[in-house]
């Protein structure tokens, strides 16, 4: 028992916080009738226990966790709800028109600009980046049975080099900025956008729910971004074995 | 209607899992919620932007109904909330000093071997909310920085920041309670 | 529920009307769209429109139509022959075109996305920064 004093630190700690977040935190709920909750409530709740599904199970590897859902199944909507939909994304829009989100904290490389339904990124440092696709990045530890369906040709006057996977059930993108150009609006509503470092650079990563993930990063060349349904593990193990390709 | 979900129900464990979460705990989610926000439609809404933040991080929750389950969720609300009021308010939490050093503290420095468990707790009780929550959920949920920074909504360093802040200011208070209690 | 969506309707068309801002149902929620760029880069008096659109997995099509612009006064005008339609039955769309001899002053890339999945679809608006000539 004394072999690992830290073992024996941090089991007090725990025995601590056990005793203690009765008062600290339960206890302070206000004492007030129960809430009932509406439908809108419910319905999202719904759609989050089916996302619960796809929680990433599995670690490290370029494994590809779970079955993603059929193509063009995901929805059956009444007409009524696409009314609904309708009449609040025209709302929306208006709301969106009249209220600009401010910048996000502390990417360092990306300037951001934040909106209910998207983030608009751009470069923040591209002075000494090239401007044009000079050398050119691969993904270079490529998964099998994963096939190479679109690449776009590079000229002078391209902005971006981009490549797009996919199979019957898997599909990832990957793409090259010119940093000066980068101009990208990302899904960030309702998908929480955090911190990431690949091979050191500075990037930040999506959740796009169901296991999508999109994840971008400047390697003081370029900006360069990768997105798929693999899971988040495969798609960082992707992303870490970006390389330029040497003539 | 019928609206075809997924063929996938591969991890019926996981789904009611999920279910049992917030059926257990989506009042007192709410209420503290509520508490901030004031509104119906912002609390339900920082209930459920909790919950999409939970799914994240569900390995890290062992056993559904357990006081430190219900203590998790309820930090969660409560910073998911003040993200809501911020981003309602339009309010920039500033949650850096930038002249601060803060060196990296060892908590264990302030600990005797031989300190049991109540004498943390006589610290915990009267420890500054905030300090309390960030040091529950790296020490109580085994999280990394990364994951605390998700459930708190504030960057990497942020929460790096802070969790050296919570463990000085635990340290401090852990001094001043063993010397007095000698 | 749908009292509170009339009443916020109410309150945002009277805003609008104060505020002579026009309310465009053409942007939708990003349910669909994980990424969009519109693009537009020159070379001496000629330019290249690149547009790119991802969807998540469930996307089955996405289709795009590109404006090309020149400003004129306060209004953007479509410049003649330079708006172009693509699309791609899969969820990544890549959308480039030139084009040359352009007179000289200030040109930007419209391009507005539709992105389906099965019977549903979203529109979204993406536009580049300004390029003068």
């Amino acid at each position: 028992m004394r072999n690992d004093p830290s073992a024996d630190f941090n089991a007090a700690f725990k025995a601590a916080f056990d005793s203690t977040v009765s008062s600290r935190i339960i206890e302070t709920v206000p004492k007030v009738p129960d809430h009932e909750f509406s439908r809108r409530y419910r319905r999202k709740m719904r759609k989050l226990e089916r996302r619960s599904l796809y929680a990433p199970a599995y670690g490290g590897g370029i494994r590809f966790d779970k079955v993603p859902p059929e193509k063009g199944s995901f929805k059956k909507v009444s007409l009524k709800k696409l009314f609904t939909y309708a009449l609040i994304a025209a709302i929306l829009a208006a709301l969106t028109a009249l209220s600009v989100g401010a910048a996000r904290d502390l990417y360092k490389k990306f300037f951001m600009t934040s909106f209910d339904t998207h983030t608009v990124v751009k470069s923040a440092d591209f002075e000494n980046a090239p401007e044009t696709i000079e050398d050119v990045y691969v993904i270079t530890k490529l998964p099998e049975g994963i096939k190479l369906v679109f690449e776009n040709e590079i000229s002078e006057t391209t902005p971006e080099a981009v490549h797009f996977y996919q199979n019957d059930t898997y599909q990832f993108s990957f793409a090259q900025y010119v940093k000066c150009y980068h101009d990208i609006n990302v899904n960030t509503e309702n998908n929480p956008m955090s911190n990431i470092e690949i091979n050191g650079y500075d990037g930040y990563i999506i959740d796009l729910g169901n296991d999508e993930y999109y994840i971008s990063w400047d390697n003081g060349e370029y900006i360069f971004d990768i997105s798929g349904n693999i899971g988040k593990n495969a798609l960082i193990e992707l992303a870490e074995s970006v390389q330029k390709v040497e003539n | 209607m019928l609206s075809i979900y997924l063929a996938a129900i591969d991890a019926p464990e996981e789904k009611s899992k999920f279910k049992k979460l917030y059926q257990l705990y989506e009042q007192d989610m709410f209420k503290t919620a509520y508490e901030i926000l004031k509104t119906d439609f912002d609390s339900e809404d920082a209930v459920h932007m909790a919950f999409t933040n939970i799914i994240k991080h569900m390995e890290k929750i062992t056993e559904t109904d357990s006081p430190r389950t219900r203590g998790y969720l309820l930090i969660t609300v409560r910073h998911t909330a003040l993200k809501v009021l911020e981003m309602r308010n339009k309010i920039v939490r500033t949650g850096n000093t930038p002249a601060e050093r803060l060196d990296d503290f060892d908590l264990e420095e302030y600990v005797i071997s031989g300190i049991e468990a109540e004498r943390l707790a006589a610290v915990l009780k009267t420890l500054p909310l905030e300090h309390y929550e960030i040091l529950f959920l790296e020490i109580y949920m085994d999280m990394s920085i990364t994951e605390i920074s998700e459930v708190l909504g504030i960057t990497y360093e942020a929460a790096k920041k802070r969790l050296q802040r919570a463990k000085k200011k635990f340290g401090e208070m852990a001094k001043e309670e063993f010397e007095n209690a000698e | 529920m749908k009292k509170r969506i009339g009443i916020l309707f109410a309150v945002v068309m009277a805003v609008t009307m104060l505020c002579g801002i026009s309310v465009y149902a053409v942007e939708a929620r990003y349910i669909y769209a994980t990424s969009a760029t519109s693009t537009l880069t020159k070379q001496n008096s000629s330019v290249t429109c690149t547009s790119t659109a991802q969807g998540n997995s469930t996307v089955t099509k996405i289709a795009a139509t590109q404006y090309l612009e020149k400003k004129d006064g306060d209004n953007w005008e479509v410049v003649k022959g330079c708006k172009w339609s693509s699309s791609t039955e899969s969820a990544y769309l890549y959308a480039s075109n030139s084009k040359s001899s352009l007179g000289s002053g200030t040109y930007r890339l419209r391009t507005v996305f539709t992105v389906y999945s099965g019977t549903s679809s979203e529109t979204i608006e993406k536009t580049s920064s300004e390029v003068t000539i």
